[in-house]
């Protein structure tokens, strides 16, 4: 009997051999187990199209402020335009970079101006939350039958396990909960989704998801496992068959990270509580200083979910309590990284799905919120090969119209896939063998602005 | 004017906005129970925001009235930390107090220590903090809604039945309209999770909180006829116990949708109710979600046999809130269904006309037929027929129209078999059965415009259709399906078809009726008008509820649904208003579909409220003709869609507030000529020095390119200067609408450089019209 497990496209398992019902059961297991383990000797080789002399960026950390961010409240700052459409931020300040304003909360980020630049030109016109994150994380036009990976997923396909990684912790982690309302591996399949850490970095104990159980010690941890290896009559019976052997490499591995040095880097108590404070005592604080051990630990691409920036109702009153975060953790991962040395090769982009409207809703049921606004928005980069204290592109007078320089979305993951030595034509392996590349190629129905040499 | 109402009011200056200084009226979100029995007077709660110091309320029609008999406010978390503060102070004093007790009992009270009393006073005020803080919700929900007004509704014997509109006159001023209904039937209120344990004063619903499901309750029992008043909570199930005879033909109607037609913050944007019908074991007997294309379900029923049946109601998603508010009629109540013809022609002047005979179809309908006396010109133009006409619960449109009409003839299924119609002729027909096409035949000549519009849907039909106008030779000239009308603000499916059309040679040509949706029956009517084009114009004027201090004016935004190709200018005004009230910048230039205009009250006009009604002048055809301006509000529809939603008045609260010696004027006749790439000035007249130090303009939602430049003086009168980038072409005309705020420092704000400056929204300068040049 021969059984194909098939999840995505990968075969899972493969055997000549019949199986029990036991041994079939325990196939399963083995596959859940698989989303988390690197599943190195579970997968067929994948196609690489990776030139690692070209690429200056070896890691990307994506800030993801879910929801989509108000572009002229953050980055691209109006005063001119009337209190209809500043709000409550009437006085943006100036940067230690000369001609390059921000919201009056960003004050951290207004000192290190010069480490990154603002594209104020982003534009993809559409207004739907899933729409626009597909948009904007794959640089594909939804609705043309595929759903395409995102760009955290080509990365964990071409520098990941495949391509060497050899790191226990997986290559594509998404800080802390996934986004929900998208699909981050699209057609390549579940084993090249992110891994969600859960939990909140900014606890006393970060209670990472099959990592760090929540209640109970390392000790005590420690005795369930050798409970278990001693009732698991399975492994004891079947010690010569791969399959088996397989099973009991996967979970010494998930040990490792779970009781080993590996699982370690999700321990923020080893850093110095000023340096904590620095990056600010906050979900999102917490996870750029997280980002940065994982950079450190060599995972190429790292996602932080930042939530709650969509802010229909009584978004100044949000902004006042979220852009003091936003501007102390990103300020602080930029230094850093820096004074590591790893700015520059390490990629940061900011922004979200879209902007938002530039006019205030100021009557109720808004009571001044703004609506989603995918024609203009804006996006931070820093590092990896992108020059520091330069505006790209820009908006008109009111932030409701691309003035100059249209950024489309692929034209910054076609950037970013340049620098990290990725090849856009590349072939993704497809399930249905349908031909995909990386980017969409010219001629095609996607919108382009260019590549962003302005900025490289 | 239609009535004028004197309301002692409550004056203040100005109503602070939010720090980033917009105005913020008073604004309603549900009334509940959102309707009444005549001759009964009983509690309603009606949740809004911005409704501190409601004092009035204001009802359309008659026979209704309120007092206002409280009113809730969410607690801040300041006042929350205060009373923890209180809570614990009493808290130590009830162990002092203990304490003394137990040392009494030991010896002699000879201490020193100051002898504390606890009392009843006490321990009720403990009870009343515990319970605020219980209720204290972090953030409410939804803050438009989270305060309450609560009233006590008194509904005369004689009141007519039918619809209101109610409006809380608060300190910030007149608000929004409601649904509020009259009705004949037994009332039942569904008590309020909120308000089981109501003593007096409302508490903010804590079940609200949509993490917190709540549990549904058993059946609640009533005998049918009846009205029940409900409101669905987050994954609330609502129940309704009631006997049945066999053969009793039940019919139970919900207004869900029809009471809060739009919500702006959620998918789907209404409360979309669903209602079953339940027998005695559990079993299915009946279910809807909505009643053809309207959102409100209507179920009718056939009793299988006596017992006990239960009817369901509950949001399609499980979703709740405050103002997911229901209305449901149940009983063996004549209800109507479809109604052919779905209008009528007027008398020509002058001459008497036979009555018109109109055939009813439904459920319980006491007469299949009724007869209608023919309207005349000088007829009210309300295009209803009526429940007292008709004997049904509901009322159902009805058209009324000057062309003649006829009836359509049957077989007419091909070209072939077409039936002939003048020019000029509306066809009162129907898809009969679903597949059924109708066709009808006229000549025409060469460059003639024809245009074929249905009216069905507007008329409560079924049908969504669809026309094609052929030639001769079978070659399409035109179709249509769908025709947005944006002046019919509850639609949201615009079904009726319009093709305006040249005919390009003389001959004979057809045009062909389908049901797009290839359905059809007795309710499937139509009224099909083919006639050259009848140049005409609707009025929509936003928003329906304006409060204006004396001196300063208040904007109103006037849509033009223009029809058949009218492009002339129209002109607005008042019809009947009082002297001293203006509306200023009152044109809808030729060819642009709106306008934003000031009006203003008599410069010492007393504290009132008014109904006023606008109107449009325009020559159509070398003929003048006045068109009535129909109140609206613009409605968001799940964050995106935007509806005009027609409201009975244009209610209007006048408050005497003097902020300025005199009214502002803007001085000179015509238009501010503003070049392209120029500026424009405009002087201000009633604006003498210290005007600017009072108070700051700015432009309300200017044309793109238009800002405000400086504001100066000139000859010791206030003057604006204005700027123009904008890419408008010469000739652009429209009106400017400038803000006026005062502000004031905080008192804090000496020693504390970050504290805002308060400004308030006073109202507005008059419409400045203005007029693009050349460079």
């Amino acid at each position: 009997m021969k059984i194909d497990l098939y999840t995505d496209g990968t075969p899972l398992l493969l055997s000549n051999n019949p199986l029990s019902r036991r041994q079939l059961i325990k196939s399963g297991l083995l596959a859940a187990a698989g989303l988390l383990l690197p599943g190195r000797s579970l997968a067929a080789p994948l196609i690489k199209a990776i030139n690692p002399t070209q690429g200056k960026a070896k890691a990307v950390i994506q800030i993801w402020l879910w929801g989509g961010s108000c572009h002229i409240d953050t980055f691209d700052p109006k005063p001119g335009a009337g209190r209809d459409y500043f709000g409550q931020f009437e006085k943006p300040i100036p940067t230690n970079v000369d001609g390059i304003q921000l919201n009056e909360l960003l004050t951290n980020l207004a000192k290190t101006a010069d480490k990154f630049s603002l594209i104020r030109s982003m534009t993809h016109g559409n207004n739907g939350h899933e729409t626009a994150a597909y948009l904007v994380q794959t640089g594909r036009q939804p609705g043309d039958r595929q759903v395409y990976p995102s760009m955290g997923a080509v990365v964990s396909l071409f520098k990941g396990y495949d391509a060497g990684y050899k790191g226990l912790i997986p290559p594509y982690v998404v800080l802390t909960e996934p986004q929900g309302r998208f699909s981050e591996a699209g057609f390549l399949g579940s084993r090249f989704k992110p891994y969600a850490t859960g939990g909140d970095p900014a606890q006393t104990r970060f209670a990472v998801e099959g990592v760090v159980a929540p209640g109970i010690t390392e000790a005590r941890q420690q005795s369930r496992r050798d409970l278990l290896k001693e009732l698991n009559s399975l492994d004891h019976a079947l010690q010569s068959d791969p399959q088996i052997t397989n099973a009991i490499d996967c979970e010494r591995q998930a040990y490792d990270l779970i009781l080993g040095d590996a699982g370690k880097v999700f321990d923020l108590a080893q850093e110095k509580d000023a340096l904590r404070e620095r990056y600010g005592r906050n979900t999102f604080g917490q996870s750029c200083l997280m980002a940065r051990r994982l950079v450190e630990k060599g995972v190429p691409y790292i996602t932080i979910n930042y939530k709650g920036w969509d802010t229909h109702k009584q978004h100044f009153q949000t902004m006042r309590r979220k852009l003091p975060e936003l501007d102390k953790g990103l300020a602080t991962l930029l230094q850093d990284l820096e004074e590591r040395g790893l700015l520059q090769n390490t990629i940061i982009w900011c922004c979200g799905e879209f902007g938002r409207t530039p006019k205030v809703q100021w009557d109720a049921p808004w009571n001044g919120g703004r609506n989603h606004f995918g024609k203009v928005f804006s996006a931070l980069v820093a590092g990896g090969g992108f020059k520091g204290g330069h505006v790209l592109g820009s908006s008109n007078a009111t932030g409701e119209e691309v003035k100059d320089r249209p950024v489309y979305p692929c034209d910054l993951i076609g950037t970013m896939y340049d620098l990290l030595g990725i090849d856009t034509n590349a072939k993704l392996p497809h399930p249905q063998g349908i031909e995909a590349k990386v980017s969409p190629p010219p001629g095609e129905k996607t919108a382009s602005g260019g590549r962003l040499i302005e900025l490289i | 004017m239609k009535q004028l109402l004197l309301l002692p009011l409550l004056l203040a200056l100005a109503h602070p906005g939010s720090a980033s200084a917009q105005a913020s009226g008073p604004r309603t979100g549900y009334v509940y129970p959102a309707g009444g029995r005549r001759g009964t007077t009983f509690q309603v709660t009606v949740g809004g925001q911005f409704l501190d110091g409601a004092t009035n309320t204001l009802f359309s029609g008659g026979g209704v009235a309120a007092t206002v008999i409280d009113y809730d406010k969410p607690l801040t978390q300041k006042q929350i930390n205060d009373l923890r503060d209180r809570l614990r102070e009493l808290q130590d004093k009830r162990t002092t107090v203990t304490r003394q007790n137990q040392r009494k009992a030991k010896k002699a009270a000879d201490s020193k220590e100051e002898k504390l009393v606890w009392t009843p006073a006490d321990e009720k005020e403990i009870e009343e903090i515990r319970a605020k803080m219980e209720a204290f919700q972090r953030r409410p929900i939804t803050a438009a809604i989270a305060e309450s007004v609560i009233l006590k509704v008194t509904i005369e014997t004689n009141a007519p039945m039918g619809p209101r509109e109610i409006r809380i006159s608060a300190t910030a001023g007149l608000s929004n309209p409601l649904i509020f209904h009259v009705g004949d039937l037994p009332e039942i209120t569904e008590p309020p999770p909120a308000q089981e344990n109501y003593t007096g004063k409302f508490r903010i619903p804590k079940l609200a909180n949509e993490q917190t499901p709540i549990k549904s309750r058993p059946p609640i029992p009533f005998t049918a006829p009846a009205t029940i008043n409900g409101q669905i909570f987050p994954s609330e199930v609502d129940r309704y116990r009631f006997h049945a005879r066999k053969g009793q033909s039940i019919v139970a109607m919900v207004s869900a949708r029809d009471l809060v037609p739009y919500l702006a913050d959620a998918v789907p944007g209404w409360f979309q109710a669903t209602l079953a019908v339940h027998n005695s074991k559990g079993r299915e007997l009946a279910y809807d979600d909505d009643f053809r294309f309207r959102p409100d379900p209507v179920l009718h029923v056939l009793i299988p046999e006596d017992g006990e049946y239960s009817l369901e109601i509950k949001d399609s998603i499980y979703r709740g809130r405050e103002d997911f508010i229901y209305r449901l009629t149940v009983g063996e109540l004549p209800f109507i269904t479809g109604i052919f013809p779905l209008g009528e022609s007027v008398a020509p002047a002058g001459r008497s006309a036979a009555p018109v005979e109109i055939e009813l179809q439904g459920w319980n309908l006491p007469n299949k037929h009724v007869s209608k006396d023919p309207a005349t010109a000088t007829d009210d133009p309300a295009t209803t027929l009526s429940p007292a006409q008709t004997g049904a619960i509901n009322p159902v449109p009805f058209a009324r129209d000057e062309l003649p009409d006829v009836t359509e003839r049957e077989p007419n299924d091909s070209a072939k078999k077409a039936q002939k119609i003048p020019w000029g002729t509306i066809i009162n027909g129907r898809i009969g059965q679903a597949g059924d096409v109708d066709f009808y035949q006229l000549s025409g000549e060469a460059g003639q415009i024809l245009v074929a519009e249905v009216n069905a849907r507007r008329l409560g039909s079924p049908l969504d259709s669809h026309i094609t106008v052929t030639a001769a030779d079978g070659g399409v000239l035109a179709e249509n399906d769908d025709f947005e009308n944006k002046g019919e603000g509850l639609e949201t499916h615009h079904a009726d078809s319009y093709i305006r059309v040249t005919l390009p040679t003389n001959g004979v040509y057809h045009v062909r009726v389908s049901d797009s949706q290839r359905q059809g029956g007795p309710e499937f009517g139509y009224r099909l008008r083919l006639s050259p084009p009848r140049p005409d114009f609707e009025l929509r004027l936003v928003p329906s509820s304006l409060t204006i201090r004396t001196r300063v004016s208040q904007p109103v935004t006037c849509y033009a649904l223009r029809r058949d190709g009218f492009t002339n200018q129209i002109k607005l005004g008042f019809k009947d208003a009082p002297a001293g009230y203006t509306l200023s910048g009152g044109v809808i230039p030729a060819g642009q579909d709106q306008v934003r205009a000031t009006v203003s009250a008599p410069p010492d006009a007393e504290a009132a409220v008014l109904r006023l009604e606008v109107e449009g002048y325009a020559i159509v055809g070398g003929r003048a003709i006045t068109r009535p301006a129909e109140p609206c509000d613009d409605m968001m529809q799940a964050f995106f869609y935007r509806h005009l939603v027609p409201a009975a008045d244009l209610a209007v609260l006048v408050r005497n507030q003097i902020f300025s010696r005199e009214s502002v004027r803007i001085v000179g006749d015509g238009p501010v000529k503003i070049p392209a790439g120029g500026i424009g000035k405009v002087l201000l007249s009633g604006a003498p020095g210290g005007f600017l130090d009072r108070v700051h303009l700015e432009l309300n939602d200017p044309p793109e390119g238009i800002r405000i430049e400086k504001v100066g003086m000139n000859r010791g009168q206030a003057e604006i200067t204005l700027t123009n980038t904008s890419t408008m072409p010469k000739g652009t005309k429209g009106n400017l609408i400038v803000n006026v705020f005062t502000s004031r420092t905080p008192a804090a704000a000496a020693k504390n450089p970050k504290a805002q400056i308060k400004r308030m929204a006073v109202g507005t300068l008059p419409a400045i019209p203005f007029e693009i040049t050349e460079p």
